[in-house]
């Protein structure tokens, strides 16, 4: 029997009340937008607001052209937008692994999704002469997948079925056997090294239309996924059989959170490489402020997480001009102090 | 009741690994002392870890870092053992390729195999301190005299170059290239004077995609075109933060501001003169297309990877043959 006992909260949610809530929600909603906006105004190349803004109205008629135009519209607007899905399915997806794994450190890493995804970029750069974002994507994607199949077969062989503990554990032990191997290609082979440093590192640098448009698809299927389990999370939250009682289908609802998980860790890690931090950061606070409910969780992790990786964006791209920090390295500058003060909290907050 | 295993087996692997380790040690210890026994006049030499005594003619020469082949080959000595460059073959001449298909190999870059080296027998071993540390040193000199040297900076060739050359005793042919090379410089620099007074840019592989590194005088690569050839630095090029070793990332968005000024751009290449997949992505992007270099057909492609006076010549040439002539012309 795999039930336990329901995680109870170590306090009250600092935000109560739908009205509240949704107030709330609707804040972070414009504090997104501003992110976007900031996100095509700021950049190592400073540009006035009024360029910004001829440049996007210029676009949105059908014409433009020259040096502002081509940073605006053709770098950061791309950009902006890849940031923007990046950072929601980074969050969701450690929101969901959080949910399912019951431990509120946890990522979406611990499925072996990054790990997966590296592999695969390894070999298709040292194998398959793979060179350019746009074949990474499909490499990384199919990566994420596999390793989060073969977790979950592995995870499931035995009497016990693929229990949080035994996918968690596997997780680790994959997707460290897969980081070694990647780790030796690159080592050993000078092209597979070259490459990997503009994968390596996580960046938002130079995606564009192209890179959106193939993961887009994926994502809204996650994002969809992740909307139908939030309800039956929150009943498994209370332990396995009474969620059975209530009418959720645990298995049902374990294997929808995997899926969802690895549609968009997958996505979001083939479009801007591995970033790490959004996934346990994000969820993490967010259930502090609105408590365990998932459906407020998911929904405020959905807009909370584009903000900061949006944020570690622009500060990526003016801490240290002329050149650039990859956002992958900003966000574990934010992320290792922030992990440190949760880890030293008295109680984490619970699920 | 526990079974205690016998004690033959259990001893017989330390055992073993002991008298192997034995053996090695007075391997190594017997090829030194054939080495010095044979090699009866020696000579002093001034190295990064202290005074070396080293034979006068030495006959078997092992290379252990990566560009000491090629500072051998530039004075006329052919090493008995080098590094593995199989990883590496795409970057070299055709020249270079014929010298590192038919001999040993000790190891590959940053990882040395020793046993290889004693392997070889030789009577000197060269290299420079990028790779090769103290600990490593005192390592190799059980083997045979080790002889490793330091540049100002990374990739330092004339300096390690000519400390190379003396160690083997051939600082005559040393100089002799080093002459050669400038008088040829001399006679480049006076012909295309007027090209080189025009604002350029050296470029190499970026750290992001669409981006690129700026290369500065005092670099390796920088120092050819600047400090050797006399190239202009584009004034559009931000300076040089102090502490960086010659080359600098640049982020794409800065495309036109940082290259707007250079009327000649020189990208990195292989010796067929072909750009990496990251250059050829980022000298395609549309902010680079309409930089005026890149609208005057002034971006040229040239191989830079010199480590003597050897390619120092050759680079000389293909830089004459493939920027200073077409843009004379232009």
């Amino acid at each position: 029997m795999n039930a336990r006992a329901p995680i109870v909260p170590d306090h009250a949610p600092i935000v109560r009340g739908t009205g509240t809530r949704v107030i709330i929600l609707v804040v972070a909603m414009a504090a997104l937008v501003v992110c976007v906006v900031g996100s095509l105004a700021v950049g190592a190349r400073y540009i006035p607001p009024s360029d910004v803004l001829r440049a996007l109205m210029d676009a949105a008629e059908g014409r433009g052209f020259g040096e502002v135009h081509e940073i605006v519209v053709g770098l950061r607007l791309p950009r902006a937008f890849v940031g923007a899905v990046v950072g929601a399915s980074l969050g969701v997806a450690g929101a969901l692994i959080q949910a399912l794994t019951r431990n509120p450190l946890a990522d979406p890493g611990i499925l072996g999704v990054n790990a997966g995804a590296g592999f695969l970029v390894t070999v298709g750069i040292g194998w398959f002469g793979v060179s350019d974002i746009q074949g990474y994507v499909w490499f990384s994607f199919a990566g994420a997948a596999a390793a989060t199949l073969l977790v979950f077969v592995i995870g499931a062989a035995g009497p016990a079925g693929a229990t949080p503990v035994r996918l968690t554990l596997v997780g680790v032990a994959l997707g460290a056997l897969l980081s070694g191997i990647s780790s030796m290609i690159s080592l050993l082979n000078p092209t597979v090294f070259r490459g990997m440093r503009f994968w390596g590192a996580g960046t938002l640098t130079s995606r564009d239309e192209h890179v959106l448009w193939a993961v887009l698809p994926f994502i809204i299927l996650g994002l969809i996924l992740a909307a139908t389990v939030a309800a039956p999370l929150n009943a498994i939250a209370l332990g396995e059989d009474l969620a059975r009682s209530l009418g959720a289908g645990v298995v049902r609802t374990r294997i929808t959170v995997i899926i969802a998980v690895t549609l968009l860790a997958g996505a979001a890690t083939a479009a801007a490489g591995p970033i790490g931090f959004v996934g346990l950061m994000v969820p993490h606070v967010v259930r502090w402020f609105v408590g365990p409910d998932q459906r407020w969780i998911l929904a405020f992790t959905a807009v909370c997480a584009p903000i900061l990786l949006l944020g570690a964006d622009m500060i990526g791209r003016v801490v240290v001009t002329p050149q650039e920090m990859q956002v992958g390295i900003v966000t574990a500058f934010i992320g290792a102090p922030v992990l440190v003060f949760l880890a030293r909290r008295r109680k984490i907050t619970g699920l | 009741m526990p079974r205690v295993a016998p004690m033959r087996p259990r001893l017989a692997a330390p055992l073993t690994v002991a008298l192997l380790l034995v053996s090695l040690t007075a391997c190594s210890a017997e090829v030194a002392e054939t080495a010095a026994a044979e090699g009866a006049e020696t000579r002093s030499v001034e190295t990064a870890y202290g005074e070396v005594d080293v034979p006068a003619e030495p006959l078997r020469i092992v290379a252990v870092s990566y560009d000491t082949p090629w500072q051998l080959a530039a004075v006329g000595v052919t090493p008995v053992a080098m590094q593995d460059y199989s990883a590496y073959a795409d970057s070299f001449t055709a020249d270079q390729q014929e010298l590192i298909a038919d001999t040993d190999t000790v190891g590959a870059f940053f990882d040395l195999n020793i046993e290889a080296v004693m392997a070889a027998k030789p009577d000197l071993i060269v290299g420079d301190v990028l790779e090769i540390d103290e600990a490593t040193f005192d390592e190799l000199s059980k083997i045979a005299p080790t002889v490793i040297f330091e540049g100002e900076y990374r990739g330092d060739w004339r300096a390690i170059g000519a400390s190379v050359a003396d160690a083997v005793g051939e600082g005559d042919a040393f100089e002799s290239a080093e002459a050669k090379y400038d008088d040829e410089l001399a006679r480049v620099q006076t012909e295309y004077s007027d090209v080189l007074a025009r604002p350029w840019a050296a470029i190499g592989d970026g750290d992001v995609e669409g981006g690129f590194s700026v290369l500065y005088p005092g670099g390796s690569v920088g120092a050819l075109f600047y400090d050797d050839l006399g190239a202009t630095l584009a004034a559009s090029i931000p300076e040089q933060e102090d502490g960086d070793k010659g080359w600098m990332y640049i982020s794409p968005e800065l495309t036109t501001t940082v290259l707007g000024g250079a009327e000649i751009i020189v990208t990195g290449a292989n010796p067929e003169g072909e750009l990496s997949d990251s250059l050829a992505g980022t000298v395609a992007t549309p902010l680079f297309v309409e930089l005026p270099a890149s609208a005057s057909g002034q971006v040229y492609s040239v191989w830079s990877s010199v480590t003597d006076y050897g390619t120092a010549l050759e680079w000389l040439d293909s830089v004459e043959q493939t920027v200073l002539i077409p843009a004379t012309e232009s």
